[in-house]
């Protein structure tokens, strides 16, 4: 399979042709609308869009969201999907999601570090890190709130996993391999869908050639204005070609 | 976890070298890189951490290694090659691992042993050296002399020039330089030096007897003289890292520069062997961990011999590449 795969340099990645995670006026940080983002996704040639936007417990849009999108006429060579983009709040992996969502796919955010007691910021969580918590206890709360999360709602959607590692001051060498490996195997088990986010960029905690053992790998723009459907950099679409083409099963 | 580190040029003996050390720590999964698939280095590491790399030269070489970096989460990068080092130099902060190389001014002075010999001729013993044109004629020469590429690695393109027509015949061509012959002992000085530059050890040997351009038999060399030279280059060119500083000595039996290889060499394990493990302490370097003040080395000799790494036929990668051929 991998010697089929796009050249280096070519940026017409078969996942290239979806975009899982493009936000629109319901979200209070968006611009463009659901029109609008449908719209850019033709235009790109999209196969498959998933429209989701910012919730909390409070929200209460939800069924408006779905109905406007269903209202939309879609064009026929496009799939749109839906979701709703939510953080997880606490080291059990809770997540700020309305009741009543049914299936409807859950894109699960680290926006928030998910403390003992609730969503830590970045910043409360470095202070209690130079109070005394140690940084394997903090990355294990991360993994053990990702495990459950995806564990308490299987067929979720994960958008940048692990992209609150930076902004708390850890890194890689601040995780063990063995957690690396159960996030992967937790993933598979849950049927758990990861994101590769344009706007975030490639985790080092996971680094994608160990993300690929995940079955489900999309790609996420992350767009917040229609013009950034689909669009995907460089920087992302030739780690990731390199990481598909690199398969030492396959010769190429 | 461990860091990642990525040695490429694993063919070459420097890259074994390399690749050796970093595997005898248990803080480092170590991936190796070659152009070639039939690179000896890939196989002293674990399958799914070999890796077919695009020929340095390459217009899209350092692309694939920024990929290559972030798809595997490589935290650091060993590059064994010349050709290699410039373009990643230049691109050093887009390559998201730390390069574990000199600054680009230090690899650039050392490429171009004009521009070498201009830099260190204040500070240390250098032989006269002339860019082949109006210079070099108006030198005073005692014949032979050297007449060699201003850039470029190895004996290639290396010449003895025995009268001043033969000087003059060459022209004007400032892609060479003449200079002055050092009829002394030749040394390899393998020299390491901290972020803040200093010096850390500088390990003087032989290459008493040498194979195809690498050194197979060779010992290290306790003399202060040789250390405390090769420690003036080091500093005259700003080295962090490691470099191979050659010298010859003169008439006088001072030691002289002849050139500097910016990269680790490949009688490296010597080196390692007299007690400096410069590719550990680069690595510690790359990482921003403290160096320490000075690490002492003791006289040892080496022979070498080839060794083979059985594997099985399938788990051989492929490349269009070959790093050598039957012509070469």
């Amino acid at each position: 399979m991998a010697a089929r795969l796009p050249a280096f340099g070519d940026n017409r990645n078969p996942l290239a042709r979806s975009d899982y995670h493009v936000h629109s006026t319901f979200s209070d940080d968006a611009v463009s609308t659901l029109a609008e983002n449908i719209a850019a996704a033709e235009a790109r040639r999209l196969e498959t869009v998933r429209l989701i936007d910012h919730v909390r417990e409070s929200t209460t849009w939800v069924p408006e969201f779905l109905t406007a999108v269903a209202a939309e006429e879609i064009p026929e060579q496009l799939e749109v999907i839906t979701g709703v983009e939510a953080k997880m709040m606490d080291v059990t992996g809770r997540l700020d999601i309305p009741a009543g969502l049914g299936d409807l796919t859950v894109v699960i955010a680290d926006h928030q570090f998910p403390g003992t007691d609730g969503p830590w910021s970045p910043d409360e969580t470095k202070s209690r890190i130079g109070r005394g918590l140690s940084p394997e206890t903090v990355m294990q709360m991360l993994f053990d709130a990702y495990f459950a999360a995806m564990r308490g709602r299987p067929n979720s959607q994960l958008a940048h996993p692990f992209s609150i590692v930076d902004k708390i001051g850890l890194g890689r060498m601040d995780a063990t391999e063995d957690q690396a490996v159960e996030f992967v195997a937790v993933a598979v088990e849950t049927n758990t869908t990861v994101e590769v986010n344009q706007k975030w960029g490639v985790s080092r905690v996971l680094p994608l050639r160990q993300l690929l053992a995940v079955d489900r790998i999309v790609m996420a723009s992350d767009a917040h204005v229609a013009s950034d459907v689909g669009r995907y950099d460089r920087e992302v679409l030739q780690p990731l070609a390199y990481a598909q083409r690199i398969d030492p099963r396959d010769r190429w | 976890m461990a860091h990642r580190v990525l040695v490429t040029g694993a063919g070459g003996p420097a890259g074994v070298a390399v690749i050796r050390s970093l595997l005898k720590r248990d803080d480092v999964e170590v991936f190796a890189g070659d152009m070639d698939g039939w690179a000896s280095g890939l196989y002293l590491v674990p399958a799914d951490r070999r890796r077919i790399l695009s020929p340095g030269k390459s217009p899209i070489f350092v692309d694939e290694l920024i990929a290559l970096c972030a798809a595997d989460g490589i935290d650091v990068l060993f590059s064994t090659v010349d050709v290699e080092l410039p373009p990643l130099a230049r691109r050093r902060s887009e390559l998201g691992a730390v390069l574990a190389a000199p600054t680009l001014d230090t690899l650039e002075t050392c490429l171009d042993k004009f521009a070498l010999a201009v830099r260190c001729a204040p500070l240390l013993r250098t032989p006269i050296t002339h860019l082949v044109g109006p210079a070099s004629t108006a030198a005073e020469w005692d014949f032979p002399i050297i007449v060699k590429p201003r850039s470029g690695a190895g004996s290639r393109g290396v010449r003895l020039v025995h009268s001043r027509a033969d000087l003059d015949a060459l022209g004007d061509d400032d892609s060479l330089i003449a200079q002055e012959l050092l009829p002394g002992d030749e040394y390899s000085v393998d020299v390491i030096a901290a972020a803040d530059g200093h010096v850390v050890a500088a390990v003087p040997r032989t290459r008493t007897r040498v194979d195809s351009g690498v050194s197979i038999a060779g010992l290290t060399v306790r003399d202060p003289e040789l250390e405390a030279t090769a420690t003036a280059v080091a500093e005259a060119i700003g080295l962090t890292g490691v470099a191979n500083v050659q010298l010859r000595r003169d008439t006088n039996g001072v030691p002289a520069l002849l050139e500097v290889n910016p990269r680790f060499p490949g009688a490296m394990p010597l080196t390692i062997a007299a007690g400096v493990d410069m590719p550990s302490l680069a690595l510690d370097l790359a990482l921003g961990l403290d160096l320490p003040e000075r690490a002492e080395f003791r006289e040892i000799a080496n022979v070498r011999f080839l060794e083979d790494v059985f594997v099985d036929i399938a788990e051989i990668l492929h490349s269009e590449n070959a790093a050598h051929t039957e012509d070469d």
